[in-house]
This record gives C-alpha cells, sequence and structure tokens, in this order.
C-alpha cells in the first residue's frame, strides 16, 4: 500500500480496496491516492488482481473498485471499473445496481460516502449485497 | 465530458491533463495539485478538446495556460500522437509526459519522435508518474 494514497485520520470509517491488474498499476495506484487525499477517512489499499481473494478475506473492505466482477463474498458495495472509457462500470451500493459510462470521480466519491452511512456490524455484513 | 475543463487552486503551475477515461484523468488532476506542486489543471478528453484549449491559450486566457502537458497516448483513432505533434507546435516549451498501456517499443519511439518529453507505461507506479510530472513541470 501506498503511504500517500492512505486516509490520514487516525478513525478509519471506510476500507476501500483497489484491485486492478498490473497493466494498469498506474491507475490502480493513481485512484487509490486520489481517494485517499479527498477521503481523509478512509482506508485505501492497493491490490494486483492475482491477489484479490486473499485481501479481500484478510482485509474485509466495505467498498471494493475492481476491473473483475464481483466474486464470493458480499460487500457493502463492489464497483466494477471498466478501463474502457465506452463501457459501463457496473456498480453495487447496498442492494442497488446502477451503471456509469466512464465514471466520473464525483461518482466514485459518492459511493464510497454512501458506503460509509450504511450499517457496518459484522452481523450486517453477512448480508451485504452479493 | 463534453467541454475542457479548468479548475483553479491555490499555486502557480498548472497541468494540462487529457485522457478519454475520466475518472483517471479526474484522480490524476487531484494527485498532482496535491502532491507535484501544481495548482490547477486544464482538463481535456479528446482532441477536439485539447484544440480547443490550445485556442483558448492562444488567445490569453489565462485559465488555460499550463507548464506541463500529460497525454494518454492511447487515445482513440491514435489521436496521442497527432495531439503531441500539435502541442509542440502550440506551445514549443511546455514538456509532455506520454503515458501508454502500449509496453512494446514502438509507440514510446514515436511519442519521443512527435515531440513528447518522457514516456511512462502504465504499468509505472503511481510515484513514478507524480516524480515524472514533478521533474518536468517543476
Amino acid at each position: 500500500m501506498l503511504a500517500w494514497a492512505r486516509g490520514r485520520t487516525s478513525e478509519v470509517q471506510t476500507r476501500v480496496l483497489i484491485a486492478i491488474e498490473n497493466e494498469y498499476r498506474a491507475y490502480r495506484e493513481v485512484i487509490a491516492a486520489g481517494i485517499g487525499t479527498l477521503r481523509p477517512g478512509t482506508e485505501v489499499t492497493t491490490v494486483e488482481l492475482d491477489w484479490l481473494e486473499g485481501e479481500l478475506a484478510r482485509l474485509d473492505p466495505e467498498v471494493v473498485v475492481c476491473s473483475r466482477p464481483a466474486g464470493s463474498g458480499v460487500r457493502l458495495a463492489w464497483v466494477e471499473l471498466s478501463l474502457d472509457p465506452t463501457r459501463p462500470t457496473k456498480i453495487s451500493l447496498g442492494g442497488r445496481r446502477s451503471e456509469s459510462t466512464n465514471l466520473a470521480l464525483e461518482t466514485l466519491l459518492a459511493v464510497i460516502d454512501d458506503a460509509d452511512g450504511l450499517p457496518r456490524s459484522r452481523g450486517s455484513r453477512e448480508g451485504r449485497v452479493p | 465530458m463534453s467541454e475542457t475543463r479548468s479548475i483553479e487552486r491555490s499555486g502557480t503551475k498548472r497541468v494540462l491533463l487529457v485522457d478519454d477515461h475520466d475518472l483517471f484523468r479526474e484522480v490524476l488532476g487531484v494527485v498532482l495539485e496535491h502532491h507535484a506542486g501544481f495548482g490547477g489543471s486544464v482538463h481535456a478528453s479528446s482532441l477536439a478538446e485539447v484544440r480547443r484549449a490550445l485556442n483558448s491559450r492562444e488567445e490569453g486566457r489565462g485559465s488555460d495556460e499550463f507548464d506541463l502537458a500529460v497525454v494518454d497516448l492511447d487515445l482513440p483513432g491514435g489521436d496521442g500522437i497527432e495531439l503531441l505533434e500539435e502541442l509542440r507546435e502550440a506551445a514549443p516549451g511546455v514538456p509532455v509526459l506520454g503515458i501508454t498501456a502500449d509496453g512494446a517499443h514502438g509507440p514510446r519511439a514515436q511519442a519521443l519522435r512527435a515531440g513528447a518529453s518522457e514516456v511512462l507505461a502504465t504499468t509505472a507506479s503511481g510515484k513514478e508518474i507524480v516524480a515524472a510530472a514533478r521533474r518536468l513541470g517543476g
């Protein structure tokens, strides 16, 4: 994880995992740094796509931004990020699904903010949206 | 994005960001402003938008001035290279950092011939991009 990608407050509100293949490492790390800068209450971690499952289990993030569809387990929010701006990014947030072609930063931040407001007890995690 | 957008912050150096992927372009602007000392950014997602920015710059509109250009070389239709050539002509003193997902040597060499100051692959780290932007635009 990049030190400059981390949120800066001592009390972390939302854990965000950014998982994108190494071919687009720059995207992965810059997106993480941007979120960490604009939402200092988040803890942002980056991971190469092949390590996704292990990091999901280890970190149990509330929000996942990933170039792969949602897999096993449930999360408050899963953003299946399209690296092709002409194809839609698929968003699953608290049971609601939506799509956004050429996702804007504002939309991604809104997903993180909305996820931050959703119930997140261990019990409720188990009931999260796949 | 339908038109060129300028974002002003407190610093003095400004960066032109050209990428058709809105999220990456926008977060790169945030990161360069917070971690590389840039005070603002001009955003463009296509060759047409860059042309508009260059026209505004030529007309002396301060909001479209920039000290560095960061260009996605993989814009649709090969526009990235054409854009580089136009940038070189319109703003010869402005360094250009090219970014490409094509790891082959061809596009990189082509971009350097067209006037890019430096070319990084998308496999580069975020820190490498920030360091290159700081070095070229500083």
